[in-house]
């Protein structure tokens, strides 16, 4: 067989607990799976550990067309601070800018000893530079270069590697900045810059600056980590030179990219972002226009959306106390999982959540030291999880020690039996989960009426259908392999870059020419960075945005724009369109009100061939027919339950609930009233029968 | 079983909450909502009680009882499905000041009340003697702006009552675009929140919704007495002083508490505290009510849902026409400042029950300043409003934040970049003030400065606290920094003041606002090495306290 460089494509997902490694064969359709033990202290041993074992099972290297990895290498390094040693440079006087941040406190507001969580940058690590920019681009005050040179001096001697510099205004004059991006190079040949001008650009002194030190926080870090994979991948025999990371908002990242520095803090969720990409393939393969996305484990719930097959995003987070204002999918994650604790207080009402027993001691059925009642003992009281059920690690599960202990902590104290206990347990953290998903759509603008649910994660399928029937939604959708749900989200991603640039004008004041210059100019510079990246050569599709608020208002709407050209007709749509969006998210309008437009966006995508989830494994299993059955208690009636494993399921299709299948990584509870069936690429179908019933009346 | 619909209904209330309160600031026009969110939104029970207290609405939560129980009263028999309440009356409705409009609005289902759903938010300015309606020295509660009296817009009224009561109101105040944008997100969410929440109730069916309720507010009340009476009996007292009551510039005003916990009850009682004053210090009822909630929950276990069960447990007694319970037409305008004071008194004299639970006083009020620019040729005003945040106390346990707004209030900072895109100013200064935190073996927060060159002449309002009188530390803490506020002339001449009045500047002046650090806790002795020289490192105190204070390192 000839020899075809762009035959595999490989992606790498790095967990804290596993590494998966999945290379997807473009000629055949089929994928190849491998699990390893993730090496915290350098994750590129465990990838290659992978690739190789990977190799061994018949990829070849020199038939590797695309490497794409997810990574936390960034996420970690910020939870677990640490980053680099950094300096931050900003305006004479503005040292309140990093000290203050946002002002606010998060959490309960009656804790009189809060604490805002350490800063990343030590006050005496912060730097005056003596310049200043109007709001008007005008220049106040020169940059005093003498003085800068000896501050520089002095942060050299302290043996710092990187410099994060945000100065006032700087987004619209970004020449202070380069001058004293020259000026630290000049002085410390080998130290790392990020500039604020570069890393955003955008109005609000805060969110910029704190995006900048962020940048320069992690940026050593990753570059480091990007050149040693880089290294060892190519010590492997791998060839290609497309090699990318999975961005917080989707889109991949050229490890060119990475190792310069600027959109370090466009890593900070890749982590989950896989997950997200392949919910978004999922539901064009089964033609959703409108997604839920919940990722169950045992600590936390992840919850996303995606809308007419796309994933919803975020323009701003707040991670450890700092904002990250890039485009980030909107993924939030609340307290509930199969280890969240349920007490009842003093005053006899019934708590559930957010604290987990985690995976250690984890709950009290685990039998390994956990004195908790948690979800899952409830859920194996009542018989969704089964008595001597094999977690992953060897655990088993006990109902009788799930048992004592519900009956002991919650039951007694409510003065209730042992089963209502229990399904007083999932109710209240069913309706949490649910509130929660209404809160976010309600605050996204998301209908909820019609939508989907897609479930992945090992506790989801425990609880996904009572959370739908709480919503009204009658279809929930299980993808297959729940625990490479991330990796292979990588197989199904473009490359995508995001500009964004601010404009702050008020709408009469625009000229459309103007405007349209400046789409232009960040369009070139997606070119520039594609070519940079050896991609020019592809098709590159532009699309484009603009951020608009009522004047006086302080937060926006982003409304698509067309490619192009920008005329005074299109501003008048774009105008439209904006007021219909706002009626719609906001509840109230002002079609007389006067509008500003913020900022132009752009986003410049390259496609790249994509796994099909509907794809098989290349290695299919078998299983024969058990026929077994156990009770489980649903709403309050004990019912004879048919308890499936995977692969008696595909043999079977579809099943009625009541109905347990028991995954490899996860469990799903087919409640009475749904129905469900498997796929081509094993994903589970579920959908409410009743309440389908109810729609044809 | 209603202990599980309880939390379920909790569960979907506090949603609700949350999803109003995101959309009324974003949604709001003024720099003071959106920027500061300077406003609340809460849902109440159908006897005017508060049955679940969101963070966002604390500083205003026995504020809203008071005004549910007043519309109960004047309206209760004729109150229609669809009617919406208006007021911003500080005496009739108990709104803190003048200043923040109240729009609340019934909830039905099926014909019957179910609750109630409200906002209050602050405008920049309602009208009154000077910009902004933050008189210093008002003595009378008709110079701090206009006043709607509870005034009811009928269901299938409200567009035309709505219009036609604004109208009048626009008249009677200098940002009307901005003000009637936020008053228009108010009435936005009050009637989407009104909505929403006659479904989620109408779900459970109302008896049970409401049965709910009341054992939400008496798990609560239980939950409360239980931790009073593993107490054992006792009691704690407290004397603050504030600056002044903005008249009288040289006479203190002193709030008085004595605090005592026994069978399950706490009682507050104000006796001692100053008579009601000629100046705009003066705090309506309720708002005093709230300070000492803020303060009893400080204490209360973390897992104990807050609602207006702690009330049930707690007694406050304020005698009438004294500071903290005024009457008609007593200014109130500057009632959050001594809003911040009770709640120091209050906590100073719990800290003595529970000392391992103890705080030192805070640097309270960042206080407001409005900035009026002179333009000539345009009609409407450039009116710049902020207020500023300050620095906690040091506690048992740790260091006082710096350079938050503290208590119930929790505002965000103004960006400098969307100042000075908006106003002609020029922040030339904003940083934490070394040594302003009360030294101790746990520091008090730090204050910050923030100076403002204005680039036209100017009218500048500033009313502020502890400029005379320094934050309190406890337990062998010292006192924290007192505030400051200076003028420098273009010609370069400074001129202090006590923080409140009115100032007319020129063109190319400098005003720096300095707010007051926190108290500090313990003996500063006992602080950890450690932490004397990174505070050293990094400012937070300077060389020579490190060493005459803290006898070096």
């Amino acid at each position: 067989m000839k020899s075809n460089a762009s035959r595999w494509r490989v992606g790498v997902d790095v967990g804290g607990t596993f590494t998966d490694v999945v290379a997807f064969d473009t000629t055949t359709g089929h994928f190849m799976a491998e699990k390893v033990p993730s090496t915290k202290d350098d994750p590129s041993d465990a990838i290659i550990v992978g690739l190789q074992r990977l190799v061994q099972r018949g990829v070849s290297t020199d038939e590797l067309g695309t490497f794409l990895h997810g990574t936390t290498v960034t996420t970690n390094a910020l939870i677990e601070r640490n980053g680099a040693r950094m300096a931050l440079l900003l305006t004479r006087g503005m040292r309140g800018v990093p000290a203050v941040r946002r002002q606010t406190r998060t959490g309960r507001v009656v804790d009189v000893a809060f604490k805002r969580p350490d800063p990343i940058v030590a006050p005496s690590d912060v730097y005056e530079v003596s310049e200043r920019v109007a709001a008007n681009g005008e220049v106040v005050s020169a940059l005093d270069v003498a003085e800068l040179r000896e501050t520089i001096e002095q942060v050299s001697e302290k043996g710092i590697v990187s410099i994060a510099v945000c100065l006032l205004f700087s987004y619209l004059d970004s020449r202070h900045e380069e001058l004293v991006q020259a000026t630290i190079q000049e002085i410390i040949p080998s130290a790392r810059v990020s500039l604020s001008s570069q890393v955003l650009p955008r109005v609000r002194e805060w969110p910029r600056m704190s995006g900048t030190v962020l940048n320069a926080y992690l940026d050593p870090l990753l570059r480091e980590y990007v050149e040693r994979l880089d290294e060892k991948l190519s010590a492997e025999g791998v060839r290609t030179e497309e090699r990318f990371l999975m961005q917080s908002g989707g889109g991949l990242m050229h490890f060119r990219a990475a190792k310069g520095g600027n959109r370090t803090i466009n890593t900070l969720l890749s982590g989950p972002a896989g997950g997200v990409n392949a919910g978004r393939a999922i539901a064009t393969i089964f033609d959703e226009s409108r997604v839920i996305t919940i990722d169950v484990g045992g600590t936390s719930c992840d919850i996303g959306f995606i809308i007419e097959g796309k994933p919803l995003e975020q323009t701003e987070v707040e991670v450890e106390g700092y904002t990250v204002a890039v485009p980030t999918f909107d993924i939030t994650a609340i307290g509930a999982g199969g280890g969240t604790i349920a007490t009842v207080d003093s005053g006899g009402a019934l708590k559930v959540g957010p604290k987990s027993a985690g995976a250690s001691p984890g709950p009290t059925g685990y039998q390994r030291g956990g004195m908790a009642a948690t979800v899952t003992d409830a859920n194996l009281t009542l018989g969704f999880l089964g008595d001597g059920q094999v977690f992953g690690d060897g655990i088993t599960l006990s109902r009788t020690a799930a048992e004592s202990v519900i009956q002991r902590k919650i039951a007694e104290p409510l003065g209730t039996d042992v089963r209502s206990a229990a399904n007083a347990v999932l109710e209240v953290l069913n309706t949490r989960m649910a509130d929660a998903i209404r809160l976010l759509a309600a605050k996204r603008g998301v209908e909820l009426d019609g939508a989907a649910i897609l479930a992945g994660g090992g506790a989801a399928g425990l609880h996904a259908l009572a959370i739908a029937e709480e919503l009204g939604i009658d279809r929930v959708i299980f993808p297959a392999q729940p625990g490479l749900f991330s990796a292979l989200g990588l197989l199904c991603t473009d490359v995508v870059h995001d500009y964004v640039r601010s404009i702050l004008k008020p709408w009469y004041s625009l000229d459309a020419g103007e405007v349209e210059r400046e789409f232009q100019a960040l369009q070139e510079q997606a070119d520039k960075e594609f070519q940079d990246e050896g991609l020019i050569a592809r098709s590159t599709e532009i699309s484009r945005s603009v951020d608009v608020r009522f004047a006086g208002q302080g937060t926006e709407l982003q409304i698509p724009a067309p490619t192009g050209p920008l005329t005074a007709a299109v501003l008048d749509n774009l105008a439209k369109m904006f007021h219909l969006e706002h009626r719609r998210r906001r509840g109230h309008g002002a079609e007389g009100g006067s509008l500003e437009l913020v900022s132009c966006r752009v986003r410049a995508t390259v496609r790249v061939p994509q796994l099909d989830l509907r794809s098989k494994p290349a290695d299919e299993r078998n299983a024969s027919l058990t026929r077994r059955t156990r009770q489980a208690v649903f709403d309050g009636e004990s019912l004879d339950t048919a308890v499936l494993s995977e692969g008696e399921f595909d043999r079977i299709k579809s099943v009625t609930g009541p109905t347990i299948v028991e995954m490899a990584t996860a469990t799903v509870v087919v409640r009475p009233g749904w129905e469900c069936r498997s796929n081509p690429g094993g994903a589970l179908c579920t959908r409410s029968g009743a309440t389908a019933a109810l729609v044809e009346h | 079983m209603l202990a599980v619909t309880a939390e379920k209904l909790k569960s979907n209330l506090e949603t609700l909450v949350g999803e109003m309160m995101h959309l009324l600031v974003s949604s709001a026009h003024s720099t003071l909502l959106r920027e500061s969110r300077d406003c609340s939104y809460l849902f109440l029970g159908p006897r005017g009680d508060v049955v679940i207290l969101p963070d966002d609405a604390f500083l205003h939560s026995s504020c809203y009882r008071f005004l549910a129980k007043h519309v109960l009263n004047r309206f209760g028999d004729s109150m229609e499905p669809g009617d919406i309440f208006v007021t911003n009356h500080p005496y009739e409705s108990g709104v803190p000041h003048v200043p923040d409009l109240a729009i609340i609005a019934p909830v039905h289902v099926r014909g019957e009340l179910a609750g109630f759903t409200a906002s209050i938010a602050h405008k920049s300015d309602v009208g009154g003697s000077v910009a902004g309606s933050a008189s210093s020295s008002a003595t009378d509660l008709h110079q701090e702006g206009f006043l709607i009296p509870l005034t009811r817009l009928r269901s299938g009224f409200v567009e035309t009552d709505y219009a036609f009561l604004m109208s009048i109101f626009a008249a009677n105040i200098r940002d009307p675009r901005s003000a009637l944008g936020d008053a228009d997100a108010q009435l936005g969410v009050t009637r989407l929140g009104g909505e929403r929440a006659g479904k989620i109730i109408e779900q459970y069916g109302l008896a049970t919704a409401i049965a709910a309720m009341e054992l939400m507010l008496s798990s609560t009340a239980n939950a409360t007495a239980e931790f009073f009476s593993a107490t054992e009996s006792r009691s704690g007292s407290a004397v603050v002083k504030m600056d002044s009551n903005g008249v009288d510039r040289e006479m203190p005003v002193s709030i008085s508490v004595q605090v005592q916990v026994a069978d399950g009850k706490c009682t507050i009682d104000f006796s001692g505290t100053a008579e009601q004053q000629l100046g705009p210090v003066n705090i309506p009822l309720p708002y005093t009510e709230s300070a000492c909630l803020y303060a009893v929950c400080a204490f209360l276990p973390p897992s104990l849902e807050l609602n207006d069960g702690v009330r049930d447990c707690v007694e406050i007694r304020c005698n009438e026409r004294t500071l903290v319970n005024p009457s008609y037409p007593a200014p109130v305008g500057a009632s959050t400042i001594t809003q911040y004071r009770i709640v120091d008194a209050v906590l100073e004299a719990l800290s003595q029950i529970w000392p391992e639970s103890g705080v030192a006083h805070s640097g309270g009020s960042g206080g407001a300043m409005t900035i009026l620019y002179h333009r000539s040729g345009r009609s409407d005003a450039l009116l710049q409003y902020e207020i500023f945040g300050t620095g906690f106390g040091g506690s048992a346990n740790s260091d006082g934040e710096s350079g938050v707004t503290v208590y119930g209030t929790n505002l965000s900072v103004t960006p400098i970049e969307i100042l000075e895109l908006q106003y002609p100013v020029r922040v030339e200064n904003f940083e934490l003030i070394p040594d302003s935190g009360g030294a101790g073996q746990y520091r008090g927060g730090l204050a910050y400065r923030r100076a403002y060159r204005v680039l036209t002449d100017a009218t500048v309002l500033r009313r502020a606290d502890r400029i005379r009188f320094a934050p309190s530390g406890i337990a062998g803490g010292a006192n924290g920094k007192a505030g400051n506020f200076t003028i420098t002339s273009s010609k370069g001449e400074v001129s202090q003041s006590d923080g409140i009045g009115e100032f007319r500047v020129e063109a190319g002046s400098i005003i720096t606002v300095e707010g007051a650090g926190g108290g500090g806790f313990g003996e500063a002795s006992l602080r950890l090495k450690d932490l004397v020289e990174s505070d050293r490192e990094n400012s937070f105190i300077s060389e020579i306290a490190a060493e005459r204070i803290y006898g070096g390192c």
